[in-house]
Order: C-alpha cells, then sequence, then structure tokens
C-alpha cells in the first residue's frame, strides 16, 4: 500500500461516508477557518497600527525644549542662563553616539503671501536634518540643503495645506512667497501620508500647516535672536533610549553650566509604549484565538478519531485480507494513519477556503461601514490552520491505526462486517 | 521436503478452560504433492491450516518450511512468508468488496514491494486471464458469481508464485456443479506441478487429492494415498 494508495483509500471513505465525515470534519473545519480568519484579521489590523506607527515616525525621537519658569525665582535664574543654542545641537551631536540626527527649531507664526492669496502659518525653521529625522516625505522640488543653512537663503519648502491655501492646484515651485515682509522663494513642496482611519489624520495636520525654512534665515529674519526654541533629536534605531535620554540631559547639564534651564520631551519613550500597548491587546487576541482553535480542533479530533474506530470495525475483514496475503503491521498502521490525515487535511482544506472567505467578508463588512481597511488573508494564518490538521490527523489517527495494525488476521477475517 | 512438522501443538487458553486444538501433529509434504486435510469440525484441522499458513504459530513444536523453521517467527518475518510462500483460497472468498479484481488480485505484489503499480496491474491480469476471467478485470466482486469470486481468488493466491496453494474449503460455498469447476482448476494446478492442500470435510473434494491426512481430536488419524 503506498502513500498514494492510502490516501486515495481516505478520500474514498469521505465520499462514501458524506454526512458522517461531514460532521466529523465539522470541528476541524471551524477550528482552521477560525485559525485563518482570526490569524488575517489580528495580523490585518495590527500590522496597519504599525504601519501607522512607522508613518507618524516619531520612534526614537525626543524634542528638547526651553524650561519655562514657574515662578519669579525660576525667572531669574533662566535669565541668567544662555538657553538652547545652534552649538548645543553641534556638541550633541558629536559627543553622543546614540544620536543618528539632530536639529534645531525655531518657530513662530507669520502670514504668508502669495499673490492675492494669505493665510497664517507656523514658520519653522530647521536644518536639512530636520527632514529625514521626522521623516517627512517629498512630493514635489527639494527639501532645505545645507548650503542653504550656510548662505540664509530665503527658500521655502510649503506643508501640504499651506501649499494647497496658496497656489490651489498651481505650481508652487519657483514661486515668490511673503512671509511677513520678506521675500522667499518655494524649492519644495511635501506630500502627505496615508494613515489609516483609525488613527484619523492625527499629527500630520500640523505639519502640512507649516512653512519650512532654513535654521540660519529663520533666526535672522523670523526670531531675530540666536536662541532656538527646541531640538528634534533622532536616536539611533538599536540605541538604548534611557541611556541616549541620560547623555543628552547630562551634556546640555554641562554645557549650561548646571543649570537645568531644558526640560526633554521624551515622546520616543510614549510611542514605546504605545506600541507595547497594541502589542498587549495583540496577545491578547492571539491568546484568545488560539483558545477558539485548540478547542474546536480537540473537538474534531475527537470526532474524528470515533469515526476512524468505527472505520477500522467496519473493516475488520479487509484488514484480516490484507495480513493474510502479507500485510505487515507497519503497512496496516501506515494505512489507517494516512487515511487520518488524509481526512483531517481535507477538512482543514475546506476549513482555509471558508477563512479565507471569511476574511473577504470582514474586509468587505468593514468597507460598507465606511472603514478603509484592507485585511489580507494571512499566509502564516493557513499554514498555521493546516499544521493544525495535520497535527489532528497523526495524534488522532494513531490510536486506530495502531488498533487496526495489531488485529489478529484469522480473528479480523472471521468477522462479517 | 517442502513442509515438515514435528509434534505440533497448540493449545489455546480460554480462561478457566485449556481448548487442546492439536496434541502433536508430525507430518511432511513434499514439493508438487496434491494433499487433503480432513476432518470433522472441530477436529482442529483448522487450526492446522492456520499454523501452515503462518497465520497462527504453534504453541509447541516445529515447523519447518522449505528448509527454514518458521515456527518461532513472529510479525513481520511471517507476514513476509505469507506474502512469499503461502497462496490463499478461502471458502468465502475473502475478496475485497470496495475494489476491482485486478486491484484484488494485485493485492499480494503490493506488500511484497519493488513493483510499480502497472507491473503489478499487468501481473494480476495475467493471473485472472489463467483462471478465465480476463474478461472480468474491471468487475467488483459482487458483480460475479461465486465461482466466479472463487477463482479470483485462486488467481489472488497465484499472482506471487507461492510455493504452496492452501485451500480451505473452496467449494464451501458453491454449488456443485461451480464446485467441480473450481476443483478442476486446482486439480490442473497440481498436474502442472503446483504443491496443492485442501482443508476440507467432503469427501468428494478430498478424492481429488493424491493423499489424504484425516485428523481427528487434534491428532493424525489416518493417511491414505489414492
Amino acid at each position: 500500500m503506498n502513500i498514494l494508495e492510502s490516501i486515495a483509500s481516505g478520500l474514498a471513505s469521505i465520499r462514501s461516508h458524506k454526512l458522517r465525515s461531514g460532521l466529523t470534519l465539522f470541528g476541524i473545519v471551524v477550528g482552521v477557518a477560525a485559525v485563518v480568519a482570526m490569524t488575517s484579521f489580528v495580523g490585518g489590523i495590527a500590522g496597519r497600527i504599525w504601519e501607522d506607527f512607522d508613518k507618524l515616525g516619531l520612534d526614537n525621537v525626543l524634542f528638547v525644549g526651553n524650561m519655562r519658569p514657574v515662578n519669579p525665582e525660576g525667572y531669574a535664574r533662566l535669565k541668567a542662563s544662555k538657553g538652547l543654542s545652534f552649538e548645543d545641537t553641534e556638541i550633541l551631536r558629536a559627543e553622543v553616539d546614540e544620536i543618528l540626527g539632530i536639529t534645531p527649531v525655531v518657530a513662530d507664526y507669520r502670514v504668508v503671501r502669495a499673490g492675492s492669496e494669505a493665510r497664517r502659518a507656523e514658520i519653522f525653521a530647521a536644518t536639512p536634518d530636520g527632514f529625514y529625522l521626522l521623516k517627512f516625505e517629498l512630493g514635489q522640488g527639494r527639501f532645505l540643503s545645507d548650503i542653504d543653512v550656510e548662505n540664509n537663503a530665503r527658500v521655502a519648502v510649503l506643508g501640504e495645506i499651506v501649499k494647497e491655501d496658496l497656489f490651489g492646484d498651481a505650481n508652487a515651485v519657483g514661486e515668490d512667497i511673503l512671509i511677513g515682509d520678506e521675500h522667499f522663494k518655494v524649492v519644495g513642496v511635501l506630500q502627505q501620508k496615508d494613515f489609516s482611519d483609525m488613527f484619523g489624520g492625527s499629527g500630520q495636520e500640523e505639519e502640512h500647516q507649516r512653512v519650512y525654512i532654513p535654521i540660519t534665515a529663520g533666526m535672522y529674519y523670523i526670531s531675530g535672536t540666536k536662541r532656538i526654541a527646541y531640538f528634534a533629536v533622532r536616536l539611533k534605531s538599536d540605541a538604548d533610549l534611557a541611556t541616549g535620554y541620560e547623555k543628552i540631559h547630562s551634556t546640555l547639564m554641562r554645557e549650561h553650566r548646571q543649570i537645568e534651564d531644558f526640560q526633554i520631551e521624551n515622546v520616543a519613550e510614549e510611542i514605546l509604549r504605545a506600541r507595547q500597548d497594541v502589542q498587549q491587546i495583540v496577545n491578547t487576541w492571539n491568546g484568545i484565538l488560539s483558545t477558539i482553535a485548540t478547542v474546536s480542533l480537540l473537538v474534531g479530533g475527537i470526532g474524528l478519531l470515533s469515526v476512524l474506530i468505527i472505520s477500522v470495525n467496519e473493516r475488520l475483514r479487509e484488514i484480516g485480507i490484507r495480513k493474510a496475503v502479507g500485510a505487515e503491521d507497519r503497512a496496516i498502521f501506515q494505512q489507517f494513519l494516512i487515511e487520518s490525515v488524509t481526512i483531517s487535511v481535507f477538512g482543514g482544506l475546506v476549513g482555509v477556503a471558508l477563512g479565507v472567505g471569511l476574511t473577504k467578508l470582514m474586509t468587505f463588512g468593514a468597507q460598507q461601514m465606511g472603514q478603509d481597511i484592507f485585511i489580507p488573508v494571512s499566509g502564516t494564518g493557513i499554514i498555521l490552520g493546516l499544521s493544525f490538521a495535520v497535527g489532528v490527523g497523526i495524534l488522532f489517527g494513531l490510536y486506530p491505526a495502531i488498533k487496526a495494525s495489531r488485529l489478529d488476521p484469522i480473528e479480523a477475517m472471521s468477522k462479517y462486517a | 521436503m517442502l513442509i515438515r512438522t514435528e509434534d505440533l501443538t497448540k493449545t489455546y487458553d480460554l480462561g478457566e478452560v485449556e481448548v487442546r486444538a492439536l496434541r502433536g501433529v508430525t507430518f511432511g509434504i513434499e514439493e508438487g504433492e496434491y494433499v487433503a486435510i480432513m476432518g470433522p469440525s472441530g477436529s482442529g484441522k483448522s487450526t492446522l491450516m492456520h499454523i501452515l499458513g503462518c497465520l497462527d504459530t504453534p504453541s509447541t513444536g516445529r515447523y519447518f518450511l522449505n528448509g527454514t523453521e518458521v515456527s518461532d517467527l513472529h510479525g513481520r518475518a511471517l507476514a513476509r512468508v505469507r506474502n512469499k510462500e503461502i497462496g490463499f483460497v478461502f471458502q468465502n472468498f475473502n475478496l475485497l468488496p470496495r475494489v476491482d479484481l485486478v486491484a484484488n488480485v494485485a493485492l499480494p505484489l503490493v506488500y511484497l514491494g519493488g513493483m510499480n503499480r502497472s507491473d503489478r496491474r499487468k501481473q494480476a491480469e495475467g493471473a485472472l486471464d489463467s483462471v478465465g476471467l480476463g474478461h472480468r478485470l474491471k468487475h467488483r466482486p459482487n458483480e460475479l458469481s461465486g465461482g466466479e469470486r472463487q477463482r479470483a481468488s485462486i488467481a489472488r493466491a497465484l499472482v506471487n508464485e507461492p510455493s504452496i496453494l492452501l485451500a480451505d474449503e473452496p467449494t464451501g460455498n458453491l454449488d456443485q456443479k461451480t464446485g467441480r469447476e473450481i476443483m478442476a482448476i486446482l486439480d490442473e494446478l497440481s498436474g502442472a506441478g503446483k504443491t496443492v492442500i485442501i482443508v476440507t470435510h467432503d469427501s468428494n473434494v478430498a478424492s481429488h487429492a493424491r493423499r489424504t491426512v484425516e485428523i481427528e481430536d487434534g491428532a493424525i488419524a489416518r493417511e491414505g494415498r489414492a
């Protein structure tokens, strides 16, 4: 009895007992379908959230701002310090290995004009580092460059909303704008990132309401002082957050003669915590999913077991005959085990089809409710579900197969079943 | 000597009672012989047939088949001997109901191993042809008459070219005319040099053999030659 013949025999046994096989397979079908659908669902939703986190681009990002005075004494103390400076960023960049990129930021509101259109916007002055550091994406033109910074160049990159307000659908790159009373030339426009609904457009609204200019131009034309509003810092992805935070803190304390006139906003830590929260929800769901799947597969397995025992008893004569003409115990064992696995894998395949259907239905349902979500069918879920089916087939086929293989041929042949 | 037994006994332990089915059987069968083992039901002839056919093992005593002692073989080794040396013909045919005649006859070749499916089927078709069933290859057992089924089971017994053809009441489930046809096939096989052993309680059937061994109460009571 080779493997193909055993598989054929398993399929024949499904065909000849349709109702019985159907009832048997029900548990396995449901179990596998649950694995596929739930893995797809959890994986799809979680994947979308991870993607949003990535797009948000605030992993490993810290903001260093000036300390705001809380009382007159504090005010006096802060008056004595020089505050955050351009040089601080150079020192931090050189001394703190954990830093991937750092930019000083000066920001203030001005009226921005182009032709007859005007609006108020936040003027955001930074170094070119700031663009990749905050993971902005370019729509048209170019980002700011180091040469722009060196030359106090009056060039600007527009957030997309600002661009829409000032230029509509027309081209902005190369055009002149007025920031306050100063002429600037538009060199680029940012591109909006596509966030999922569950995240809203949060976080990116404001970056598209800004006009970006070189830090030097910002100090000269906007703030009129060398004081920097804040630094945006991105740590290397493999860096330890706490160590990075500590080093930045101690370096700045040293540079500022132990006056703590700055505060570090640890966005990275918050993002990390949010990611951990989501991961925990995913883990909980995976736990629920595993439990449902395990229970229904056990139920399916027990059904399979009883049907296989019935099948062995119905086929005692067949087993006896096979043994009489020379089948070894092992051959009988193998035949029944393969039949068991064939039946369970058949159920598994039906379950996969059902699970894929359910997954598509979830996407369809979500879209009907106005959610722009696509839940991809999880390959891992399919592999997992089919592995479960094979495992159930082997586990619950063992006993009937052993029972069949150990039958005495004379006794078995004497049965009239 | 193809078959030689030395003082075979078989005792069944049925809890409180011990049943001594065989009480010391010593005899031999030469290659090419045509032997009938006779006896009333309960005499122990079925037990003897099971041991000779390697479906069972004796409690004590020795059994040599083709010069090899098989009385102390078990499980796998015994299955190999059944597969290669013995061809069974049963009273109730014992064909698999769900597959066609070719698959039934090819069954011993499946467990012989080393043959692909098409070679197995070809050899099985040859065996079916030799018993006059060349036109029934794709039929299932329940589509055939009793005589045809028994011929198919003879074809299955022969397909591995075993040393011994062991027939257990081969005409027991057949009418007289069909029974005679089956016996004619066995006679023919014997004539061609095959070793044939028939186990029967029917003296008409036994009369086809050239030698009879009568079993009573688990021992050989009489032997005779035609």
